[in-house]
């Protein structure tokens, strides 16, 4: 069908004649232009229909023309829940309607709408949960029911972002009021950022007719879009909306696909007012739209609203979209203005100059449909006797199009969500807002001012109250007062037969909130959460007011005492891409990275870090821990260990710094050697482990888990902090990559490349400390014994690492040195029956179930934790961690899995497995587990439960493997 | 213990970056420098030590003092200094200074040569491209030459330094940052740069 018969330029600001564009809507082939919108490219080609209600599945179409409402919801290929009116026509789009059973046009559902009465407001609170189990029989019918479009799983994610944006003011809101005010601020030496939702620049200036002959806001658009466009100080994002308002004026602004997050200094929020619309019988019909969505399908795509257009006002404004109409060969025939003494003579003449008669003090009472129910075909006129009240006979007029003005709405959102509260005078139907948050100033309609002058006296206003907040200026400002009233006090028609719609999203009638507080919800929130008004896609825009003042009539309250709902981000729905936005997930590679993944490494992560589990394909993953647990235990291998945590202390209080940190003592610790450290926290739990090295007599360096070095770290500044000692404290980390060469042939591979370190056992004994050189590289060497073997950590600045590891994987090749991974060096480390702290133990594990007693010093003074280690130790012990081992044929424990007090019905768990692998060395699982008190003894038998069953391990004395350690002294 | 210069032997400093991946053809330039040399020093007596070399040091923390040679002096707290020599120019003084640095009572040697990865970038849009990563204003104005921004960009540790002449634009940057999270960081700023 085609959009393309419009009226002539200059309307249609936004639509490109030039350009067609095809696009099918339902299956039918459609025309349109480039700019159009989806709904404005429907209206042109005369198809008005284009969603159903969310309940009784009513016939909708364009109300406000910029997607302040839900019945212009579509569904697009890849996009559900898209609004028409706002969504630009895109080429060879399909767009379909959504909520129907059967087509748009004929949907079956519409017959729910003869049962509304079965369907009264909250009814669902009050059915389906009786009798017991009724739900279940519902469940299904109702989830087929709720929910609009369809979500397209196979989507493919599209790329989102965010960007920081700062200035000094940010102005929300490109109408006359936020141009002025940004042109103000700018010219004043602000940084400005200005924001609108819209594709141009001028808000209402851009649809809206402010007089008679229809000149005055075209020149006032010129003159201030002019000086915006171009100006250096002003930073202008159209198309883009602000969504939230949070403290420090920071803000969330969607432009496409990406979110920017505002800093501003100032803010002036100049978002203007929703137009309002008038409840009577049918207000709901296709052709029935806010003057403002007629004025919008003129000016901005040159549609024609109608053959036949009535006005139903409380306001001038519905005069001059009448004229707007006349003038572009709308027939109007009237003018129903729901106010007793009509408007001001000049303008009533300029109406009835172009044949427009106006019924003043009267109203709309019911509209009446098409004969298939679809469209507006006549409105009935009834005089208004009392508020609410209208005369018993009514006058049928005839008419495709009623344009509604009832008054309007600040935008308040952004400000009430920053702690503003919107008062209502309920003698002039006026709103102000008050209590602004610090540093926000509004401007325009939004501070009920309405005489377009006035406006940009307002606008300006705002701007010097910004420049004197950033003393940019001294000029403290006067307020604007405007008088024009826009808003009628009581544009509510009940009538008896209902579907007089309060809240379109939702289908709720005027007596469906009447109702609700008949049945105790006087609270406005209450009314909000009873009867779902305003929790629809348009957010109470059209429904608040009336709900306010309907809740208020019936509890004998006024407006303001009974208030509008709590304004909650977001303004408008935003996409999870939006605020995912491109995704930082830092990880953290070891300089050895790309050598373990050209090895075949399987990486696994270890905090953010990426570390080899083992070199070769997953699912040899039993074989390929074996081979190299073998190769280490029988050659030699080597482990990128770059990831242990690096701290380094040095200054005349270093000693006696490591002395308070860690339970054991190091004030006598000899230079060149290492000791292992334990570190307790104030509640005598053990939180890591590391070795510390003994470089000077006032420099140590000390190691520490992957993921517990950062909390260490920050411990030693915090105690230091107190202590005040003379140490410098430096998390070296990332300074120190670090690799350990393991296996009887460990020293023939090193010594190929250290030759400036006597690497023999009597000069560089077990748990020695040294330094030297790989091709002139220096590294720091330290002998030990985690995985059971002879044993070098090479710890090497990390730009050298690279080279280093390629040229000892070149002197390992001689005696077939094989890389070997992380889970590989937990077997390893396990069979030696060494723990690792956060696996073996957890956040109650004292230095006494580990069995570390030995690595307390008991003679000091004082370390972190020591009085709490103290009391801990000397109660009565409840579990200790022992090695256990089963034989291979049984079912594998695995960490976790609990242990029991005793075998069958009444066991209590006593510990839990924390480690348990299965050991070729000893051809049997071996583990690590914390047991019972009583079950700790060597040769017990301790049930495990595994997968519901109970297996019975054997408590061994650690370690599994070499437990004189005579694989350490391999010559 | 024997001596241990880790500012020495630059020919053998492997950056985890791929130079081939230099964002040249943007408007943004993007270079990673972390091959070239850099000292720090902390301590009570570092700024002394440093004045006593013949540096100039910046009076606050968070500034920087470059000089016509090229290096710059990094004053990242009170007693926190690191010197950066971009152009590669002054490795054998570094490495003198770091020596000499060991044996000063009161002043440590940092290790940042080793720990930090260092990308320099230039660009007119070089503050609008890190308006996407980076919570801290760098635009000219509000982040002025000789700055240092210690903040979070594409959420890892970063020390951001405004290398800008002072009477120009400010569209010259360092930043110093983990270098085990270096290939994060510079995936998110080539990324970032894609639409200069």
């Amino acid at each position: 069908m085609s959009g393309l018969d419009r009226l002539p330029a200059p309307l249609g600001s936004l639509i490109d004649r030039t350009k067609e564009i095809r696009f099918e809507f339902e299956g039918q082939s459609y025309q349109g232009f480039d700019g159009d919108t989806i709904a404005s490219a429907l209206v042109a080609s005369g198809q008005w229909l284009m969603s159903r209600s969310f309940k009784y599945h009513r016939p909708r179409g364009p109300l406000t023309m910029a997607g302040q409402d839900a019945n212009t919801l579509v569904q697009l290929p890849d996009e559900p829940n898209v609004l028409a009116d706002r969504s630009e026509l895109r080429a060879n789009t399909s767009v379909m309607g959504q909520n129907y059973n059967g087509s748009l046009e004929h949907d079956k559902d519409a017959k729910l709408s003869y049962g509304a009465r079965f369907m009264p407001v909250g009814f669902y609170y009050r059915a389906f949960y009786k009798p017991k189990g009724i739900w279940d029989k519902w469940e299904p019918f109702i989830r087929k029911k709720a929910g609009l479009g369809t979500a397209n799983l196979n989507f493919k994610p599209t790329y989102h972002d965010k960007a920081y944006a700062f200035c000094d003011v940010v102005v929300v809101g490109a109408g006359p009021a936020g141009l002025a005010a940004a042109i103000d601020a700018a010219q004043g030496g602000a940084s400005v950022i200005l924001v609108d939702e819209n594709k141009q620049l001028g808000g209402a200036l851009t649809y809206h007719r402010f007089d008679a002959d229809g000149r005055q806001a075209a020149q006032i658009l010129s003159d201030l879009v002019g000086q915006v466009v171009g100006h250096p100080n002003i930073r202008v994002l159209t198309n883009a909306t602000c969504n939230a308002w949070f403290a420090d004026n920071y803000l969330p602004v969607i432009q496409g696909n990406r979110m920017f997050k505002v800093r501003a200094k100032q803010c002036v929020v100049a978002s203007g007012a929703f137009e309002q619309h008038v409840v009577f019988r049918n207000n709901d019909l296709p052709g029935i739209m806010m003057s403002s969505a007629a004025m919008r399908l003129m000016k901005h795509y040159a549609v024609r609203p109608g053959q036949k257009a009535v006005v139903l006002t409380g306001n001038d404004d519905g005069y001059l979209a009448a004229i707007e109409m006349a003038q572009h060969g709308v027939d109007v025939p009237l003018i129903v203005d729901m106010r007793k003494d009509g408007v001001e003579p000049s303008l009533e003449a300029a109406v009835k100059a172009l044949g427009i008669n106006v019924k003043c003090g009267a109203t709309v009472y019911e509209a009446i449909p098409n004969s298939d129910k679809k469209h507006l075909a006549a409105v009935k006129i009834h005089t208004i006797k009392a508020q609410g009240e209208v005369a018993m006979d009514g006058v049928m007029i005839p008419c495709d199009t009623l344009c509604m003005s009832a008054g309007y709405m600040p935008t308040y959102q952004l400000l009430c969500q920053g702690g503003a509260k919107l008062q209502y005078d309920d003698r002039s139907a006026r709103f102000a807002l008050t209590g602004l948050p610090k540093d926000v100033y509004i401007a325009g309609s939004v501070n009920g001012i309405h005489d377009l002058n006035k406006v940009l006296q307002d606008g300006k206003r705002a701007a010097a109250q910004c420049l004197v907040a950033l003393e940019l200026s001294n000029d403290v400002p006067a307020l604007v007062q405007c008088d024009r009233v826009t808003n009628f006090d009581w544009p509510i028609f009940k009538h008896p037969q209902g579907k007089d719609f309060v809240d379109y999203d939702e289908d709720l009638q005027a007596k469906d909130i009447i109702n609700a507080t008949r049945l105790g919800y006087r609270d406005i929130q209450l009314v909000k959460r009873f009867s779902t008004v305003g929790m629809g896609p348009s957010q109470g825009r059209h429904s608040a007011l009336p709900t306010a003042r309907l809740v208020a009539k019936a509890t004998q309250r006024t407006v303001s005492e009974t208030g509008v709902t709590t304004a909650r981000p977001p303004f408008v729905p935003e996409k999870l891409a939006n605020i995912a936005g491109r995704i930082f997930s830092p990880h953290r590679y070891t300089p050895m990275h790309k050598r373990h993944l050209e090895l075949g490494a399987h990486m696994i992560p270890a905090g953010i870090w990426r570390r080899p589990a083992f070199y070769g394909p997953k699912h040899q993953r039993a074989e390929l821990i074996q081979q190299e647990a073998l190769a280490v235990r029988n050659g030699v291998g080597i482990i990128d260990v770059s990831t242990l945590g690096g701290i380094e202390l040095r200054g005349p209080d270093a000693a006696e710094f490591m002395n308070r940190m860690y339970t054991f003592a190091f004030l006598k610790q000899p230079i060149g050697k290492t000791r292992y450290a334990v570190l307790t926290n104030e509640q005598g739990v053990v939180i890591d482990d590391g070795v510390a090295c003994r470089i000077g007599e006032d420099h140590f360096y000390v190691t520490a888990t992957t993921g517990g070095v950062d909390a260490v770290y920050r411990e030693m500044t915090k105690w230091n902090a107190q202590w005040r000692l003379n140490v410098d404290i430096a998390n070296v980390t990332s300074a120190f990559s670090a690799v350990n060469v393991a296996g009887p042939m460990a020293r023939k591979v090193l010594q190929k490349v250290c030759t400036d370190v006597d690497l023999s056992n009597e000069a560089f004994p077990y748990l020695g400390y040294r330094e030297g050189t790989i091709e002139g590289m220096p590294v720091r060497l330290l002998r030990v014994g985690f995985v059971g073997e002879l044993g070098y950590e090479i710890h090497m600045p990390s730009l050298f690492a690279l080279k280093i590891w390629d040229l000892l994987m070149v002197a390992g090749d001689e005696f077939t040195m094989r890389p070997f991974g992380v889970e590989t060096q937990r077997l390893l480390r396990l069979e030696k029956g060494h723990i690792i702290v956060s696996q073996d133990t957890d956040g109650m594990s004292h230095p006494g179930e580990l069995s570390l007693e030995w690595a307390i010093a008991r003679k000091k003074p004082f370390y972190v934790g020591s009085r709490s280690v103290d009391i801990v130790m000397a109660r009565e012990q409840t579990r200790k961690l022992v090695g256990f081992k089963l034989d291979k044929t049984v079912a594998k424990p695995e960490e976790g899995h609990i242990v029991l007090d005793r075998v069958g019905g009444g066991a209590n768990i006593t510990g839990n497995v924390t480690s348990c692998e299965y050991s070729p060395i000893l051809d049997a699982f071996i583990g690590l587990a914390f047991v019972g008190i009583a079950q700790q003894d060597v040769g017990q038998q301790v049930p495990i439960r595994v997968d519901g069953k109970e297996v019975l391990a054997t408590v061994v004395k650690l370690p599994f493997y070499d437990p004189e350690g005579a694989r350490q002294e391999v010559a | 213990m024997s001596e241990f210069i880790i500012s020495a032997h630059a020919m053998c400093r492997q950056s985890p970056i791929d130079a081939s991946l230099c964002a040249q053809d943007s408007q943004v330039v993007i270079e990673d420098k972390t091959h070239t040399t850099r000292v720090g020093v902390r301590g009570v007596a570092a700024e002394s030590f440093l004045k006593r070399q013949g540096m100039i040091v910046p009076d606050q923390p968070n500034q920087a003092e470059y000089s016509e040679n090229g290096l710059i002096v990094l004053r990242l707290s009170r007693t926190e200094f690191w010197l950066i020599d971009v152009a590669q120019s002054h490795q054998a003084a570094l490495e003198a200074l770091e020596r000499q640095a060991l044996s000063e009572e009161g002043v440590y040697r940092l290790y940042c040569q080793h720990s930090h990865a260092l990308f320099e970038l230039k660009g007119e849009y070089s503050a609008e491209m890190f308006a996407k990563l980076c919570g801290v204003d760098l635009s000219h104005g509000a982040f002025a030459a000789q700055s240092i921004a210690q903040t979070s960009v594409a959420r890892v540790n970063a020390i951001v330094v405004n290398t800008s002449l002072s009477a120009q634009r400010s569209d010259n940057y360092l930043i110093l940052s983990d270098v085990s999270s270096a290939e994060h960081l510079w995936d998110a700023l080539l990324d970032a740069s894609q639409e200069f």
